[in-house]
């Protein structure tokens, strides 16, 4: 599968809601051999989004674009791989357990 | 309401973003030349369906191809038209990403070469770098 088959597919909760769509895929990336394992995905409300990231830095500057971005950008949230019950062409389903952890990078 | 969300467990390693630090990026080869922009990256382990394996899924190659008309108006380039860098011959993530291959290996190249051996080469001078 290509990552932009991945990007921007509604995300569902187990009863069928409509949490978002797929923003992004986070990797760890080992640090011998630079294999990227998907962690997780990236879950915002509106396609297009998240473009510069701040929502997921702690960067404050310049002041006034990283305060509108962040607020443009309210509500992202990821989810683990494990939490992730399918992946179809039209959406991405989660399971009834899943839980929301913060956009930030560590 | 992002900010009271909990963390996620650590993992070992660096984590990235797909799109916010690797599409886009640029290319270069073994030698610092630049070869192509990422414009998509192949999952492997990765399939419509529930998921059922234990592995996570890894990227198996970086994509580069004409995706720009797409991108505007919408559809999927045909898989015959994009050109594919396994993963394995990145050897750098940064600003840029590395390769530890000359660019002249790869496929993704076959077009500036061809242009350079049959359009370029016939123009007089055109074989040699500017004296």
């Amino acid at each position: 599968m290509l990552l932009t088959e991945l990007l921007e597919l509604p995300v569902l909760d187990a009863g069928g809601t409509r949490l978002g769509l797929v923003v992004d895929a986070r990797f760890a990336v080992a640090p011998d051999s630079l294999e990227a394992s998907l962690l997780g995905l990236l879950v915002g409300r509106r396609a297009h989004a998240a473009f510069l990231g701040y929502e997921r830095k702690s960067e404050n500057a310049p002041a006034l674009i990283a305060r509108y971005l962040r607020w443009h950008e309210r509500g992202t949230f990821l989810v683990l791989l494990q939490d992730v019950r399918s992946i179809e062409p039209d959406g991405v389903r989660l399971d009834s357990t899943y839980r929301r952890y913060s956009p930030f990078l560590p | 309401m992002t900010a009271s969300l909990p963390d996620p467990p650590p993992v070992r390693g660096r984590v990235l973003d797909a799109r916010l630090h690797l599409l886009d990026r640029q290319v270069l080869d073994l030698e610092g030349q630049p070869v192509t922009t990422v414009d998509d990256l192949e999952l492997a382990d990765l399939q419509h369906g529930e998921r059922r394996e234990a592995e996570p899924p890894t990227i198996s190659a970086l994509i580069s191809g004409p995706i720009l008309t797409t991108r505007l108006f919408g559809g999927r380039t045909p898989r015959t038209r994009l050109h594919r860098i396994a993963w394995d011959q990145v050897t750098e993530i940064d600003i840029v990403l590395t390769l530890g291959v000359p660019g002249d290996a790869l496929e993704v190249t076959w077009f500036e070469r061809w242009l350079a051996e049959h359009v370029i080469g016939r123009i007089p001078g055109g074989r040699h770098a500017p004296d």
